[in-house]
C-alpha cells in the first residue's frame, strides 16, 4: 500500500477544486485570496508528484517560481482588499456584482 | 507501510484544512487552517523526496505569505462582517455540484493515464538544495530574472496603491498636470 | 563548487533586443520617478524615456532579418524568430501609442502620469515575454508579469468610484483564469515530461496515441489551459469580466487592457497551440470552435443593447476575439490572418478607445453614446477618424478591419469550416448596426454639451495618422499580410 503517483494527484485534485469552490462561493475577499493560494498549492502538488514520477527536477523548479507568483499575488491582491476596505468599509464582494455580465 | 500511514494522515489533514479555509466563517480561522494545510503539504512534499520545496514551503509559503494574510486580517478587524456568511443558496450548491463534477472527470483522467505508474527509487540526492540551485541558474536563469522583474512590478504596483492612500487627503485638490 | 553554466550566447542577445530596449525603459522610468521632486517634471520624464523605450524596441524589432529560422535561445526558454519580431512591431507601436494618447487624459481622470507609465512598459515588457515564450513556466511568469502592473492600474485613479471595483474583479478573475492555467500546464507537464513547447511536440510525435494525442490526462490540461488562455483573449463564455472591468478602469487602462494585453494573450496562444500542440489539433480545434462560435453571438448580442460606448467596445472586443480565432483554423498551413487580425484589431481599438479619451473631457469612467451626440459638427475631424475606427471595427471597407476579416474569413473556408465562417459573416453584418447607431449619433444628432476646450492638438494628430494607417492598409492589405503570413508561417 505504498502510495503511488495517483495518490498524491487525487489530493492535488482535491485541493484545487476546493480553492475553486472558495473563489466561485466566497463573499469575503480574503478568503477568496486564501482559495486562489489553495489553488495553486493544488496545481504545486501535481507538479512536485509528477517531477518525482519522472525522475525530473523540472517540476520541483516549477513550484519554486509558483511560490514566488504566489507571493506577488498575495501582495497585490492584499493591497487591492486593503484599497478597498478605506473606501467601503468592507471586503465583502457581492456576487452579483462579481459576475454581472 | 510507515510511508503509507503518514501520507494517509497527511493527505486526510491537508484536504480537511482545504476544505475549512474555505468553509469557516471568521477569515482568522481560515487563515489558520491554510497554515495548517500548507504545513501537510509540505510533508507531502518532502515524501516526494523535494526537500528544498518542502522548506520552502514551511518558510515562504507558511511563514511569510501567510503571516502578511493574518496581518491584512487583523488590520481590518474583519470578524464582525462575516455573520450571515453561512447561508448555503442555491447558486453555491450548484457551483459545488459542478466542481464535483469536474473533480470526478479530473479522478478518471488521472486513473486512466497514471493509475498503474509506481514510484521508482528515487536518485541520490534528487530534490537537494543543490540539484534545484543549479537548475535555476542554468536551464531556468531566463524564468528567474523574469522573477526579478515580477517581484519589482508587485512592489511597484503596492507601492503606486499604497501612496494613492497616504494622499487621499489631498486628493480633493485637482493634480496638475504639465501639458 | 558545480560546474554552472550561463546558457548566455552574444549573439542571442540582439534578439533579445526589443525586450531589453523595454525593460532598460522601465527600470528607467522607475529610476527617473525616484529622481526626481516635482510631479510635472517626473512624469514629462517618464513619459519621455516610455517613449523612447517604444521607439528603441521597434527599431531593434525591424531589424530582424524575416527569413532567417527560427530558433530557441538562453537554454529554450525563448524564441528568436520572425513571429516574435512581427509581435515586437505591433507591441511597440501599441506601447507608444497607448502612451501618446493617454498623455492628455491622465489627469482628468487623475492617475498621475508616472505611475501609469512605469506601469504600463512593466506591464508591456511582460508582453514583449509572452510572444517569445518557448516553455509553459515562462509563459506563465510573462503572464503575470503583464498582468500584475494592470491590476494595479485598473484601480489607480483617485476620484474613481468605479475603478477600485474594476481592479478587484479584474484580480480576482485574472488571478483565477492563471491559477486555472497552471493546473493545466501540471497536467501536460505530467504526461509529457516536458515544459518546453519543442519537446512537448516532440514527445506527442514519438508517443503512442494512448499516451500522447489521444491521452484524456493531456487532454484536460489543455483543455485547462484553453479556459485559462481564453479568459485572457476575453472569449465567451470566459467573458463576464470584461465589460465590468472595461467599464470600471479609467479609459486610459482600457486603452490598454483592450489593445495591448490582449494582442500578447492571441500571440502566445498561437505560438502554443501550433508550437507546442499542434498534433491534438483534431481535439482542440473543437474547443476553438465552440469557443469562437460563442464569443461571435455573445459578443454581438451583449454590444447590441448598450449605450455606453466603453460597455460596447468591451462586447464587440468579445465578438472579436471570436473572428480572430477562426484564423487559428488555417493551421499547421500558418496562421497569418490570424496574426493579422490580430494587429488590426489592437490598432482599431486603441485608436477607438483614444479618440474617446479625447472627447471624454471630463474624465469619467463613463461615456454614453448620447455624450458623443453631434461630435460630427463641434469637431468634425475629429468625429471622422473616430468614424474610422469604428467603421474597421465593424469590417466595413475600405478599412483595414475588412480586409482582415476576410482572410481570417477565407482561412475558415480553406479549412472546412464554411457553417463557422458564415455565422461570422452573419454576425459582423449583425454587428454592423451598433457600430453605426453611435457614427450616426456623432453626425447626425444634436449636439450634447461636450464642451471640448482644451483637446490636445497632438494627440488628434497621432489619432488621425493612426486613422491614416488604418485606411491605408485597409486599401493595401497586402503588405501587412505578407509580413504576418511570413511570421506565423515558420512556427510549427
Amino acid at each position: 500500500m505504498t502510495p503511488a503517483p495517483i495518490h498524491y494527484l487525487v489530493v492535488s485534485a482535491l485541493l484545487f477544486t476546493t480553492g475553486v469552490v472558495g473563489v466561485l462561493t466566497r463573499r469575503n475577499m480574503l478568503v477568496i485570496l486564501m482559495a486562489i493560494e489553495l489553488m495553486l498549492n493544488g496545481a504545486n502538488l501535481a507538479f512536485v508528484a509528477f517531477s518525482r514520477m519522472h525522475h525530473q527536477l523540472d517540476g520541483q523548479v516549477v513550484s519554486v517560481f509558483v511560490m514566488t507568483v504566489a507571493a506577488a499575488e498575495a501582495a497585490i491582491g492584499l493591497a487591492i482588499v486593503v484599497q478597498l476596505f478605506r473606501q467601503r468599509g468592507t471586503v465583502r464582494v457581492d456576487e452579483t456584482t462579481l459576475l454581472r455580465g | 507501510m510507515l510511508t503509507a500511514i503518514v501520507f494517509y494522515i497527511l493527505a486526510t489533514l491537508c484536504v480537511v484544512t482545504a476544505v475549512l479555509t474555505v468553509t469557516l466563517a471568521n477569515p482568522v480561522t481560515c487563515a489558520l487552517s491554510l497554515i495548517a494545510c500548507l504545513m501537510c503539504l509540505a510533508g507531502l512534499f518532502a515524501q516526494l523526496s523535494a526537500g528544498y520545496v518542502a522548506i520552502l514551503q514551511v518558510l515562504v509559503y507558511a511563514g511569510a505569505i501567510m503571516v502578511l494574510f493574518l496581518f491584512v486580517v487583523m488590520l481590518l478587524n474583519l470578524t464582525r462582517e462575516e455573520a450571515d456568511e453561512g447561508t448555503f443558496g442555491t447558486a453555491r450548491a450548484l457551483t459545488s455540484l459542478v466542481c464535483v463534477a469536474f473533480l470526478l472527470d479530473l479522478y478518471v483522467f488521472v486513473d486512466a493515464a497514471v493509475g498503474t505508474r509506481d514510484f521508482t527509487e528515487a536518485l541520490e540526492g534528487f530534490g537537494s538544495l543543490a540539484g534545484v540551485g543549479e537548475a535555476l541558474f542554468s536551464r531556468y536563469l531566463v524564468p528567474f530574472e523574469v522573477i526579478s522583474l515580477l517581484l519589482t512590478a508587485a512592489v511597484v504596483g503596492v507601492v503606486a496603491i499604497t501612496r494613492r492612500q497616504l494622499s487621499v487627503s489631498k486628493a480633493s485638490e485637482p493634480l496638475k498636470v504639465a501639458r | 563548487m558545480l560546474p554552472i553554466v550561463l546558457p548566455v550566447d552574444t549573439g542571442d542577445l540582439t534578439a533579445l533586443g526589443p525586450l531589453l530596449a523595454v525593460l532598460i525603459a522601465a527600470l528607467g522610468v522607475l529610476t527617473v520617478d525616484m529622481t526626481f521632486e516635482r510631479e510635472e517634471a517626473r512624469g514629462r520624464w517618464s513619459f519621455i524615456v516610455g517613449l523612447v523605450g517604444a521607439g528603441l524596441a521597434a527599431g531593434c524589432a525591424s531589424l530582424w532579418q524575416w527569413e532567417a529560422p527560427g530558433r530557441a535561445i538562453l537554454g529554450g526558454a525563448l524564441y528568436a524568430d520572425a513571429f516574435s519580431s512581427f509581435f515586437d512591431v505591433l507591441l511597440a507601436t501599441l506601447l507608444g501609442l497607448t502612451l501618446v494618447v493617454s498623455w492628455y487624459c491622465l489627469d482628468r481622470v487623475k492617475v498621475k502620469p508616472a505611475e501609469f507609465t512605469g506601469l504600463a512598459v512593466l506591464s508591456f515588457s511582460g508582453m514583449f515575454l509572452m510572444v517569445r515564450a518557448a516553455d509553459m513556466l515562462t509563459l506563465f511568469l510573462a503572464i503575470e508579469l503583464m498582468s500584475l502592473p494592470v491590476y494595479v492600474l485598473a484601480g489607480l485613479s483617485a476620484g474613481s468610484k468605479t475603478g477600485r471595483e474594476a481592479a478587484l474583479k479584474y484580480f480576482v478573475l485574472g488571478s483565477l483564469a492563471s491559477a486555472i492555467l497552471l493546473y493545466g500546464m501540471a497536467l501536460v507537464y505530467g504526461v509529457t515530461a516536458s515544459l518546453g513547447y519543442t519537446d512537448i511536440a516532440g514527445y506527442l510525435a514519438t508517443a503512442s496515441r494512448e499516451s500522447g494525442v489521444e491521452n484524456p490526462l493531456f487532454l484536460a490540461g489543455l483543455a485547462l489551459m484553453l479556459v485559462g488562455l481564453g479568459f485572457k483573449v476575453a472569449a465567451a463564455p470566459f467573458h463576464m469580466w470584461t465589460p465590468d472591468v472595461y467599464e470600471g478602469a479609467p479609459t486610459p487602462v482600457t486603452t490598454l487592457m483592450a489593445s495591448g494585453v490582449r494582442a500578447a494573450a492571441a500571440a502566445a496562444l498561437l505560438r502554443f497551440l501550433a508550437g507546442a500542440v499542434l498534433l491534438t489539433r483534431g481535439h482542440w480545434m473543437m474547443l476553438v470552435w465552440a469557443l469562437a462560435a460563442l464569443s461571435m453571438i455573445a459578443g454581438n448580442v451583449g454590444a447590441l443593447a448598450q449605450t455606453n460606448v466603453k460597455r460596447l467596445l468591451a462586447y464587440s472586443g468579445i465578438a472579436h476575439a471570436g473572428y480572430m480565432l477562426l484564423g487559428l483554423f488555417a493551421l499547421p498551413r500558418g496562421a497569418g490572418g490570424f496574426s493579422m487580425y490580430v494587429a488590426v484589431y489592437a490598432l482599431s481599438v486603441l485608436g477607438a478607445f483614444g479618440a474617446l479619451q479625447w472627447f471624454d473631457d471630463r474624465g469619467r469612467e463613463t461615456v454614453d453614446i448620447e455624450d458623443l451626440a453631434g461630435a460630427g459638427k463641434r469637431h468634425p475631424w475629429m468625429a471622422s477618424v473616430m468614424t474610422v475606427f469604428l467603421l474597421s471595427l465593424a469590417g466595413i471597407p475600405p478599412t483595414a478591419g475588412f480586409a482582415a476579416k476576410w482572410f481570417v474569413f477565407a482561412a475558415a473556408v480553406q479549412a472546412g469550416y464554411v457553417g463557422l465562417a458564415l455565422l461570422g459573416v452573419m454576425t459582423s453584418l449583425f454587428g454592423a448596426y451598433y457600430y453605426l447607431r453611435v457614427v450616426i449619433a456623432m453626425w447626425m444628432d444634436e449636439p450634447a454639451d461636450i464642451s471640448g476646450a482644451d483637446q490636445s492638438p497632438t494627440t488628434g494628430l497621432v489619432l488621425g495618422l493612426l486613422a491614416l494607417a488604418v485606411l491605408f492598409i485597409g486599401c493595401f492589405p497586402g503588405w501587412l499580410w505578407f509580413l504576418a503570413d511570413l511570421a506565423s508561417s515558420k512556427l510549427v
